[in-house]
C-alpha cells in the first residue's frame, strides 16, 4: 500500500517537473484561437489572389475559390477532431505520428516548419514592398525585418501577449473588411463578371489558378499547434476551427465577388493592392477612406506574420522536445514560459530567406509543403477511423473511406502535376532529400519517448499488444 | 491551480452570503459578477459615446468648447463622488444601493422618498438612452422622424433588451464587457482620426484656460452642464448589482471609481478631437440634427463616417442594455420593502429563473410609456432629448445628494460598519463636497430645464400622505440571522 503511495507521489512530482520544463502556459480561449486562425489568414484576402485571374478568369476563379474552400473545411474538420484527441503542441507531427510512425510523423512536422516559415518570409516580402510604397525615401533600409523582429520579441514575451495583438489586429483586419465592403457595395456590375470569356482555359485553367486560391486560407490550421496553450481544448478547439473558417469564408466570398464585379479583370491584373485600387474606383475622392483602409491594410499582413510566427515556433519546439531536431530549440525561458530559441533562430533564418528569395518561390514552396502535409494528416485520418470505428456494414464502410482515399489519391496526382508543370523536379528532389537524409542520419538516434507525442503514441501500442 | 481557485471562490460566496445575512436579506439572485464585469456595467452606463454624442452641442450653438471644461470640472467632482459613494457601497453592498443606504443611514420615510426619486432618475436615464439612439438611428438611415416612427424603434430596442434581461445576469455581463472595448476603441478610433484628418493643426488654444474665463457667463455653461452632468453619472449601477458581484465590499467601489476615471479620459479625449474640427460646420449645408455626426462626417467622409456610426450605434444599445438592467433591479430591491404600487408582483421570481421577471417587464413598460409622453411635449415644444435628460440628471443627482446628507449625519455609524474600502478621517470631506456639487447640480438642473420636477416631487407628497404614511410607520420586522439560515437550509441553498 505503502509503495503505492510512494509512487504516485513520484509520478505526480516527475509530471510537475516534465511540465515545469517543457510545458506551456494554458491561457488561450477560444476566443483567442479565432484570432490566431482569423488573423494568420486574414492578409490572403488582401494581396496576392489577383494574379489568378491571369490563368482562370473571374468566373473560373470563383469555381477555384469555391472548391479550395470546400476542401478547407474539410481538412480543418479533420484537424479539430485531432487537435481535441492530441492537445500537443506538435500538431500534424503528433497526429501523423500515433497513427503512421516515426518517419511520417517527422516528415509531417517538417513539412509544416516549411511551410509557416517560408509563408511568413512571402509575408514579409509584401510587407516591405509595401512600406517602401508608405515611406519612399526608406527604400535601403529592410523595414520589414525590423517589423519580424518586433513580433518575434513579442511571442518571445509571453503567448498570451501574442495572443491579444494577434486578436487586436484580427479585429482591425475585419473592420478594414467592412469598411471596403461599405466603400463599394454600390459598384457592382455584374457584366464585369460575365465577359466573353468566363472562364479561360477551361479546366486547366481552373487547376493552374488553385496556388492563388489556396493563398487565401494557408496556414489556418496553425490554430491545431497552439492546442498545448488552450484552456479545456476539446470545446475550445473546435469553436476555434469552426468560427474562424466561417468568418474568413465568408469575407472571402464577399470580398471576392465585389472586386470582379465592380471592376474589369484586366485593371484587378495590373494591381498589386487588389483591394485597394477597386475602393480608389469605387470612392476616388474620399481621401480620409483611402489612407484609413490602407493603413488597416498593413496591419493585416502583420497579424499574418505574427500569427506564422506562432505556428512555425510551436511545431519546431515540439519536434525538438521529441528529439528530432536539435534539443537546444526546446528550451522554455523560465518567467516567460515560451520556447525563446524555437522562435528566435528560425524568425532570422526567415528572415534570410526573405531577403534571397522571391516571393513566388516562397508561396510556391510554402503551399506544395503545406499540401504534403495534409496528405499525411488525411491518411492517418483515415487509419484512426479504421482502427478505432468498428462499421459492419461493409457499404457505409465504403462510403466512409472511399471518400477519404479518393480525396487523397485527387490531392497526390495535384501536388506532382504542379511539380512537374513548374519544372521544379529537381530542385523538390534536393530539398526533400536533405529532410530524409537528416532524419536517417541524427534524428532517428535522439527520440526521447517521454515527450508527450511520443508518450501518447507508445501508450496505443501497449493497448493493442 | 484551478481546483484551488473554485475552493476559494466558494468560500468568497460564503463570506458574501454571511455579511448579507447580516443586512438582513437571503441571497436569491446568481452571484456571479466580477470585478471587471462590475467596472464594465458601470462603464457602460456612463457611456461616453452616448451621452457626449447624442448631447454634444445640442442647439449648435457652439458649446462644444465649453463642454470640455465643463467636462473636466464635472469629472473631479464626480470623482470625490464617487470615492464617498464607494465608501458606503463597502459598508452595505445590498441590491439597489441608493435607497437601501438611506434607509439604513437615516429613517426609512426618507429612504422611500429617495428611493422614487432614484427611481425616476434611472427611468429617465434609460428612456434618454434609448430615445436618443431611435433619433440617431433614424437619422443615419436618412428616414424621417415623426412620432410614429421614433416610438415604433423605440419600441424594438426596447424588446430587444428586455428579451436579453430574461436570458440572465451572464449573459448580460458579456454583453458589458463586450460593450467595454466598443467605447474604448470607439473613442480611440474617433479621436485619432479626427486629430489626423483634421483640415487644420492641432490649436491648443482651444484649451487654455485663459479662454475658458474670456467673456465669462454662467450661462454659456449651463447647457454644456447639461450634456457633460447627464453622461458621467449613474456610476451607483456598480451598486444596484451588488448582491450578483462575488466579493462586492471590494469590487463595486472599485468599479465606481474606476469607471468615472477611464470615463474622465476617454472623455476628455473625445471632446478636445471633436472641437479641433468643430470650425467644419460653417461649411455644411444640410444638417442632420446631431452637430457631432456631422462633425465627424464632413471630415472623414461618407464611408468611414458610416462605419463609425455603426459603432455608436452598438456602444448606445449597449449603454441602454446596462441601464435597462439596472432599473430592473432597482425595482427588485424596492418592491421587496414594499415602497412601490403592488410590490408583491414586482418582488416575485418565478422558479426555474434567477432574474427579476416581472420588474424587468414593467421598467420596459413605463420606458414605453415615458418616451411616447415625451415625443408629445416635444412635439409642441421642438427638441425632446433635453427634457428627458435634465429630468434624469436631477432625478439621480437628488438621490445622492440624499445619500450624503445622510452619510454625513451617521458618519459614526459608516466608520464602526467600514468595509474594504475606507476613506478614513477624510471622509467627511469628501462627503461634504460631494453634498455640494450634488445639490448645485440638482438646483441647475431644475430651475433651468425640468420643471416636470416640481410636479413629481408634489405627487410623491400627495402619495405619502395618502397611502405609504401607514405602511412606513408601521416597522417591519427584521429577520433574525438565525431565521434566514433556516430559510436558506429550507431552500436548499448550500
Amino acid at each position: 500500500m505503502k509503495d503505492n503511495e510512494n509512487e504516485i507521489l513520484i509520478t505526480q512530482k516527475q509530471i510537475d517537473n516534465y511540465y515545469n520544463k517543457f510545458g506551456l502556459n494554458k491561457t488561450l480561449s477560444s476566443l483567442h484561437l479565432w484570432g490566431l486562425g482569423v488573423g494568420t489568414v486574414i492578409g490572403g484576402t488582401f494581396f496576392g489572389w489577383n494574379y489568378g485571374l491571369e490563368e482562370s478568369g473571374p468566373v473560373g476563379f470563383i469555381f477555384s475559390t469555391i472548391m479550395v474552400t470546400l476542401f478547407y473545411i474539410f481538412i480543418t474538420r479533420i484537424f479539430y477532431k485531432f487537435s481535441i484527441l492530441l492537445p500537443y503542441a506538435g500538431g500534424p507531427y503528433a497526429y501523423v505520428r500515433k497513427e503512421l510512425g516515426k518517419f511520417e510523423g517527422y516528415l509531417a512536422g517538417v513539412f509544416t516548419v516549411v511551410e509557416f516559415l517560408f509563408a511568413a518570409s512571402a509575408v514579409t516580402i509584401s510587407i516591405n514592398s509595401y512600406l517602401i510604397n508608405i515611406f519612399p525615401d526608406s527604400s535601403n533600409i529592410n523595414l520589414a525585418a525590423g517589423v519580424y523582429l518586433f513580433f518575434l520579441i513579442m511571442h518571445i514575451i509571453g503567448i498570451k501577449n501574442s495572443a491579444i495583438i494577434e486578436l487586436i489586429m484580427t479585429g482591425i483586419s475585419i473592420s478594414a473588411l467592412i469598411l471596403f465592403i461599405m466603400g463599394t457595395y454600390n459598384s457592382i456590375d455584374l457584366t464585369n463578371i460575365l465577359i466573353e470569356t468566363p472562364i479561360i482555359g477551361g479546366y486547366n485553367g481552373i487547376i493552374k489558378s488553385i496556388p492563388y486560391t489556396l493563398w487565401f486560407y494557408l496556414c489556418i490550421e496553425g490554430i491545431s499547434l497552439s492546442a498545448e496553450e488552450t484552456k479545456n481544448p476539446s470545446t475550445n478547439m473546435k469553436l476555434g476551427f469552426r468560427y474562424s473558417i466561417l468568418t474568413v469564408s465568408v469575407f472571402n466570398f464577399i470580398v471576392v465577388m465585389i472586386c470582379l464585379s465592380s471592376v474589369n479583370m484586366k485593371y484587378l491584373l495590373s494591381n498589386d493592392y487588389p483591394l485597394y485600387s477597386v475602393l480608389k474606383v469605387s470612392q476616388p475622392n474620399d481621401k480620409v477612406l483611402l489612407s484609413v483602409f490602407s493603413f488597416l491594410a498593413l496591419i493585416s499582413l502583420f497579424s499574418c506574420l505574427n500569427g506564422m510566427i506562432n505556428g512555425y515556433s510551436r511545431q519546431i519546439f515540439s519536434l525538438s522536445r521529441a528529439g528530432y531536431l536539435p534539443k537546444i530549440f526546446s528550451r522554455i525561458h523560465s518567467i516567460t514560459k515560451t520556447p525563446y530559441l524555437a522562435i528566435l533562430v528560425p524568425g532570422i533564418v526567415g528572415i534570410i530567406l526573405s531577403t534571397t528569395l522571391n516571393a513566388n518561390n516562397l508561396i510556391f514552396i510554402a503551399s506544395i509543403a503545406s499540401i504534403s502535409m495534409f496528405i499525411f494528416v488525411i491518411h492517418s485520418y483515415t487509419k484512426l477511423k479504421e482502427n478505432n470505428f468498428e462499421i459492419n456494414n461493409k457499404y457505409k464502410k465504403w462510403k466512409n473511406f472511399l471518400g477519404l482515399y479518393m480525396t487523397n489519391a485527387i490531392i497526390v496526382i495535384y501536388v506532382l502535376y504542379s511539380i512537374i508543370s513548374k519544372g521544379k523536379v529537381l530542385q523538390v528532389l534536393i530539398f526533400s532529400s536533405i529532410i530524409i537524409l537528416y532524419y536517417f542520419l541524427f534524428s532517428r538516434r535522439f527520440i526521447i519517448n517521454d515527450a508527450p507525442e511520443e508518450m501518447e503514441s507508445k501508450e496505443d501500442i501497449l493497448e493493442i499488444n | 491551480m484551478k481546483l484551488n481557485f473554485r475552493l476559494n471562490n466558494k468560500k468568497q460566496l460564503q463570506v458574501d452570503r454571511a455579511k448579507l445575512r447580516k443586512l438582513g436579506y437571503i441571497q436569491e439572485l446568481d452571484r456571479s459578477v466580477g470585478i471587471f464585469s462590475n467596472f464594465s456595467i458601470s462603464f457602460s452606463v456612463i457611456s461616453i459615446l452616448t451621452g457626449l454624442i447624442t448631447l454634444y452641442d445640442l442647439n449648435n450653438l457652439g458649446n462644444g468648447y465649453y463642454e470640455f471644461w465643463s467636462w473636466i470640472i464635472v469629472g473631479v467632482f464626480q470623482l470625490f463622488m464617487a470615492f464617498s459613494l464607494g465608501e458606503i457601497a463597502s459598508c452595505y453592498p445590498i441590491e439597489s444601493g441608493v435607497y437601501e443606504w438611506t434607509n439604513i443611514l437615516s429613517n426609512n420615510i426618507l429612504g422611500w422618498f429617495n428611493g422614487w426619486i432614484s427611481l425616476i432618475g434611472w427611468i429617465a436615464c434609460t428612456t434618454g438612452i434609448n430615445f436618443g439612439l431611435s433619433e440617431f438611428i433614424l437619422q443615419i438611415f436618412g428616414v424621417e422622424s415623426s412620432v410614429a416612427s421614433i416610438l415604433l424603434i423605440c419600441i424594438l430596442i426596447i424588446s430587444i433588451q428586455t428579451l436579453i434581461n430574461f436570458a440572465g445576469i451572464k449573459l448580460i455581463t458579456i454583453f458589458n464587457n463586450y460593450s467595454v472595448i466598443l467605447h474604448i476603441t470607439g473613442v480611440l478610433i474617433i479621436s485619432f482620426l479626427l486629430l489626423i484628418f483634421s483640415k487644420h493643426p492641432v490649436d491648443w488654444q482651444e484649451v487654455s484656460i485663459s479662454k475658458a474665463f474670456d467673456n465669462f457667463n454662467i450661462l454659456y455653461y449651463i447647457p454644456s452642464l447639461l450634456t457633460t452632468a447627464w453622461t458621467l453619472t449613474a456610476f451607483d449601477a456598480s451598486a444596484s448589482i451588488s448582491e450578483e458581484c462575488i466579493n462586492p465590499t471590494k469590487t463595486v467601489p472599485v468599479g465606481m471609481i474606476m469607471s468615472v476615471a477611464v470615463s474622465i479620459i476617454c472623455g476628455s479625449l473625445l471632446l478636445f478631437s471633436l472641437n479641433q474640427n468643430s470650425s467644419v460646420l460653417s461649411d455644411i449645408q444640410i444638417k442632420s440634427g446631431i452637430v457631432s455626426i456631422d462633425i465627424i462626417i464632413t471630415t472623414l467622409g461618407h464611408t468611414v463616417g458610416k462605419f463609425i456610426s455603426i459603432i455608436l450605434v452598438l456602444a448606445m444599445f449597449s449603454c441602454g442594455l446596462a441601464s435597462h438592467t439596472v432599473t430592473a433591479r432597482i425595482i427588485y430591491a424596492f418592491s421587496r420593502k414594499n415602497g412601490l404600487p403592488f410590490s408583491a408582483i414586482w418582488k416575485s421570481i418565478p422558479e426555474n429563473y434567477d432574474v427579476p421577471i416581472f420588474s424587468i417587464l414593467i421598467c420596459s413598460a413605463i420606458e414605453i410609456l415615458l418616451s411616447f409622453i415625451i415625443l408629445i411635449i416635444s412635439s409642441k415644444q421642438g427638441n425632446a432629448l433635453p427634457l428627458i435628460t435634465s429630468l434624469s440628471t436631477a432625478g439621480i443627482y437628488m438621490s445622492y445628494a440624499i445619500v450624503m446628507i445622510s452619510a454625513i449625519s451617521k458618519r459614526r455609524q459608516i466608520n464602526k460598519d467600514k468595509g474594504n474600502f475606507h476613506l478614513g478621517k477624510f471622509g467627511l470631506i469628501f462627503n461634504i463636497v460631494s453634498l455640494i456639487w450634488a445639490v448645485t447640480i440638482t438646483g441647475i438642473m431644475i430651475v433651468f430645464y425640468a420643471k416636470m420636477f416640481y410636479i413629481i416631487i408634489l405627487i410623491l407628497i400627495i402619495y405619502y400622505f395618502v397611502y405609504m404614511k401607514k405602511i412606513l410607520m408601521h416597522k417591519e420586522k427584521r429577520l433574525s440571522e438565525n431565521e434566514l439560515i433556516k430559510i436558506e437550509n429550507d431552500r436548499g441553498i448550500d
